[in-house]
Parts: structure tokens; C-alpha cells; sequence
């Protein structure tokens, strides 16, 4: 226990960045998801095309392969920015592939009634999926997005390879220091990661309950 | 309103093909497309490396596949318990293991154990065959055993609520109808319960199957040589990232796609036979599409 209490700080600090990488991850796959789902209802070719190759890709490669991509491929092409923002980056990419693919069937399950009482009132295309059809099927989607938001929380330690000192690295630095004591510091921070899955879901489900779909 | 649409749909087809020769044609001024980048791929040695990537890839995918398969299930059935000294500490362990990021297992499996599945792998390759021992990757042991090991806690954990959620939906009147019959616990699980919990569970299953296999590129970080780690190799063998990523990746998607694709259509033939109202699987394109006509 006394290697935790000692070394409170720098696991705080880790997980900090853990959070920070969360929340803006949690930010950019979500509006991402939203937007790519969209495309893939839409009755345009191109961007359906464009949204289903982008799926297809995403969800069926590693989440190491994404950040090794972004982190190698990125500067080649000119593109030089902090670890932190390749991390937040590579998350994006890769989480909102499958937060697509949740949209995507709560849009086809929302009524049809809904996009014909849309209709009738004289709202555009644009009109009805943004005020009427998407916040509809948020609120169907919303257990899978908790799902999704619990991986992309757990997929927030690879970055710790790829140099950003979150908390799962904070391990790897601590047992240098103190191998006697790598159960309890695998405990600790493994604790933490449950907390913060624990508050995802109990807030997700928060609103699942306030939300209900009629 | 119908050419209303096929305006929008020839713009916006226009629009992402702009882009997407744009996109090209940023990485063609990068010198990307040069040919002296993407020739190496065309040299069965270069193959050959990659091959046995591949190999070692599949082989810590094919242990976590089973193994996290088998353990699930029996976790499943134990966190179905009626013993209260077998539900909680399992349901405990499932709740950790599910939660925690498998990396953080991994290093702590490799900074702990790996000196012993070292140990272990050195007696196994000993004292088996050859050919079964490089087929199975004993040599390896000290960073595949660490690394199957947490891919296995993790998955076996997701899988146990899986297997637990399939045999809560069965209906109540299956066991009923099983205990009438005077089957025993072992009985009910094995030919009433199981089977039928398998197939509203197969769509899920299978994908986490995929999950399993690209979890064993956690490998990569602890120095196993799979597939990424031959990519990382390559790319700064011969200084060309973008080839060799892209060439990684595709195998990955050729790997995982099609699996991916079957728990997807297992799904969607659940769903048909489901009766549902007809308009609500419309998807929301046609639908889209019916009410532009019909103004």
C-alpha cells in the first residue's frame, strides 16, 4: 500500500493525462461518428462509399497499427504535432469507425412516422435528420456509445507507448523503481481505470433513463 | 424533388471525388508514389519476412481465440452460480478484467511472469517435436505467453458476460421443461441451455474473435515479432513508413473483413427471422429516398 501512497502524485498525474486524452477522444469520436453515420444513410453515392470504405478499414485493424500509422506516416507527409494530438488523433480514427456503425442502425431504427411527420411540416432533408431523426437515434444508440466510450477509455493507454505519460505507463516507471511491488501498483492503477468506467457508464445510463425513446 | 436528390447525390459524388484526388495528390508531391518506395513489395523475400509475421500473428491469435473461448464460457456458467462463494469473487474478477486496458496487463504479465514462460517454453521446445514446438512458437514463449495470457483475461472476461447474458435469454420455460424431465445441472447446461444460448450469442462471439486477434498487437510493444512489429521493421529497413504501413494494414483488414462480415450477415439473418415491423427495417436511405419521390 505505502508504494501507492508515495507515489500518489505521479499516478494522478497519469491520470490526468488518461482523462484529458479521454475527453477530447470521447469529443472528436463522437462529432465524427455522428457525421460519418449520417453519410452512410445519405442518398449520395460518394459519401456513402466514403463512409462505408472508412468503416470497413477502421474497424477491422488494431488500434496499435492506427497510432503507428499516425505517429510514423503524419511527419512524412509534413504533418508535425504533439504526441499528445497524434494520440488524440489515432483514438478518433479508430473509435469512431464503430460509433458510425452504432448511428448508423439507430438511424434505421427510428419510426418512419417520424420522417413523414418531418416531411409533412415542410422540413428540408437537412431540417428533419438534424432536429428530428439524429437526437432520435442518439438516444437508441446511446448504450452502444457507452460501450464504445468504456474501449475508447481502455484504448487510451497505448498512447503511454507512443509518448504521452498517461497512466498505464506510469506502471512500467514504477516498477523500474520498485519491482517488489508491481501487484499493488497493477491493482491501483488498474482500480483507476475501473473508477473512470464506472462514472462512463453510471452517466451514460443516467441519461439512458432521462432520454427514454418513446 | 427526385432531381432535387440527384442533383445533391452528383454533387456531393463530385465533391468527395475532388477531395479524395486531392488527398492523392498531396502524397504524390510528397513523393510517395516514386517507384523505388513500393518496389521492395514486389520481392518474394520481402514476402517471405512478412509471411513468418503472419505466422506468428495467427499463432497468438489461434491460443487467444481458444483459449478466451473456453474461459469465458466457464466463467459465464460459474457467475450463473447458485453459490454465493463462486458468483461474487468471479463476478469481481470479470468486473476487473473487464475494465482494465489490456496493455496495462500486458506489461505487468511481461515485467512479472516472463522469466517463467521463458523457463517453460525452453522445457516444452525440449522435450516435443520440432515441428510441433515451431508450430505452437515455444521459442517465444517469453513474450507470446505474457501477452496470450492477457488477451485471454480480458476477452475471457467480456466473453463470460456474453455467454452469461445468451443463457439469461433463454426462455425460463426451456429449464423448467428440462428439470421436469429430470435432468441434472450438468445436463440442462449441456443440451438445453448452451446450444441455444449459442445462437442468439454467435454474432457477438465472432466478433470477439476479431477482437482477440487484433488484441495480439499489444505484442508488438513487449518486442513479439508479429506481423505490425515485421511492418515497424521493414519501414525503417528501407525508409518507406507510408508503403509499408499500408501494406500491413491491408492485411490485417483481408484478415479481419471477411469474420467481421460473417457476424454481420449472422446478425441480420437473427433480425429477419424476428418478426418486426416491416417499415422500421427500411433503411433510412430508401426511406429518404420514398418520401422525395412521393412530393
Amino acid at each position: 500500500m505505502g508504494v501507492l501512497i508515495d507515489n500518489f502524485g505521479a499516478i494522478l498525474n497519469g491520470f490526468k493525462v488518461t482523462l484529458a486524452l479521454f475527453v477530447l477522444g470521447a469529443i472528436c469520436t463522437i462529432a465524427l461518428g455522428v457525421v460519418l453515420g449520417v453519410m452512410r444513410v445519405v442518398p449520395v453515392v460518394g459519401f456513402r462509399a466514403v463512409a462505408s470504405v472508412y468503416v470497413g478499414i477502421f474497424r477491422n485493424v488494431p488500434v496499435v497499427l492506427v497510432f503507428f500509422i499516425v505517429t510514423l506516416c503524419f511527419p512524412m507527409l509534413g504533418l508535425r504535432m504533439p504526441f499528445f494530438a497524434y494520440a488524440v488523433i489515432a483514438l478518433t480514427l479508430y473509435e469512431s469507425a464503430f460509433v458510425c456503425e452504432a448511428v448508423r442502425s439507430g438511424l434505421n431504427f427510428v419510426d418512419r412516422g417520424q420522417s413523414e411527420a418531418a416531411r409533412s411540416i415542410g422540413m428540408s432533408g437537412t431540417q428533419m435528420l438534424t432536429t428530428v431523426i439524429v437526437p432520435q437515434a442518439l438516444r437508441y444508440t446511446l448504450p452502444a456509445i457507452a460501450n464504445y466510450m468504456i474501449s475508447l477509455n481502455k484504448a487510451t493507454s497505448i498512447a503511454g507507448v507512443f509518448g504521452v505519460a498517461e497512466a498505464t505507463i506510469q506502471l512500467k516507471y514504477l516498477a523500474d523503481e520498485n519491482p517488489s511491488d508491481i501487484f499493488v501498483i497493477f491493482l491501483g492503477i488498474g482500480s483507476g481505470y475501473m473508477l473512470i468506467n464506472f462514472v462512463i457508464a453510471g452517466s451514460l445510463h443516467f441519461y439512458e433513463r432521462r432520454w427514454r425513446p418513446a | 424533388m427526385k432531381r432535387r436528390l440527384k442533383v445533391f447525390n452528383i454533387l456531393g459524388t463530385s465533391l468527395t471525388a475532388v477531395l479524395i484526388v486531392l488527398a492523392l495528390w498531396q502524397l504524390a508531391e510528397a513523393g510517395q508514389f516514386e517507384g523505388a518506395l513500393w518496389s521492395p513489395f514486389l520481392e518474394p523475400g520481402l514476402w517471405r519476412t512478412i509471411g513468418a509475421g503472419l505466422a506468428a500473428t495467427l499463432r497468438a491469435a489461434v491460443w487467444c481465440i481458444l483459449l478466451s473461448l473456453i474461459v469465458g464460457t466457464l466463467l459465464g456458467i460459474a457467475r450463473l452460480s447458485d453459490k454465493r462463494w463462486i458468483r461474487w469473487p468471479i463476478g469481481i474478477w470479470v468486473e476487473f478484467f473487464r475494465s482494465v486496458p489490456p496493455l496495462l496487463v500486458v506489461f505487468f504479465l511481461f515485467l512479472t511472469c516472463s522469466r517463467w514462460f521463458d523457463g517453460l517454453g525452453l522445457i516444452l521446445q525440449r522435450n516435443t517435436w520440432r515441428w510441433f514446438s515451431t508450430m505452437v512458437g515455444f521459442s517465444d514463449f517469453k513474450t507470446v505467453g505474457p501477452l496470450v495470457m492477457a488477451v485471454v483475461l480480458q476477452q475471457s472476461a467480456i466473453i463470460g458476460e456474453v455467454v452469461r447474458a445468451g443463457i439469461l435469454a433463454v426462455p425460463k420455460g426451456q429449464s423448467d421443461a428440462a428439470r421436469a424431465l429430470g435432468m441434472n445441472d450438468g445436463k440442462l447446461l449441456r443440451i438445453i441451455l448452451l446450444p441455444q444460448a449459442l445462437r442468439g450469442m454467435s454474432p457477438t462471439l465472432i466478433s470477439e474473435c476479431v477482437r482477440s486477434l487484433k488484441a495480439t498487437t499489444l505484442g508488438y510493444i513487449i518486442g513479439y515479432l508479429d506481423l505490425l512489429r515485421t511492418g515497424q521493421i521493414i519501414a525503417s529497413a528501407l525508409h518507406n513508413p507510408i508503403p509499408a504501413s499500408f501494406v500491413i494494414m491491408m492485411i490485417y483488414v483481408a484478415l479481419c473483413l471477411p469474420i467481421s462480415q460473417l457476424a454481420e450477415w449472422l446478425e441480420q439473418r437473427s433480425k429477419r427471422t424476428r418478426p418486426l415491423d416491416a417499415t422500421v427495417n427500411l433503411p433510412m436511405a430508401d426511406r429518404l429516398l420514398a418520401v422525395g419521390a412521393r412530393q
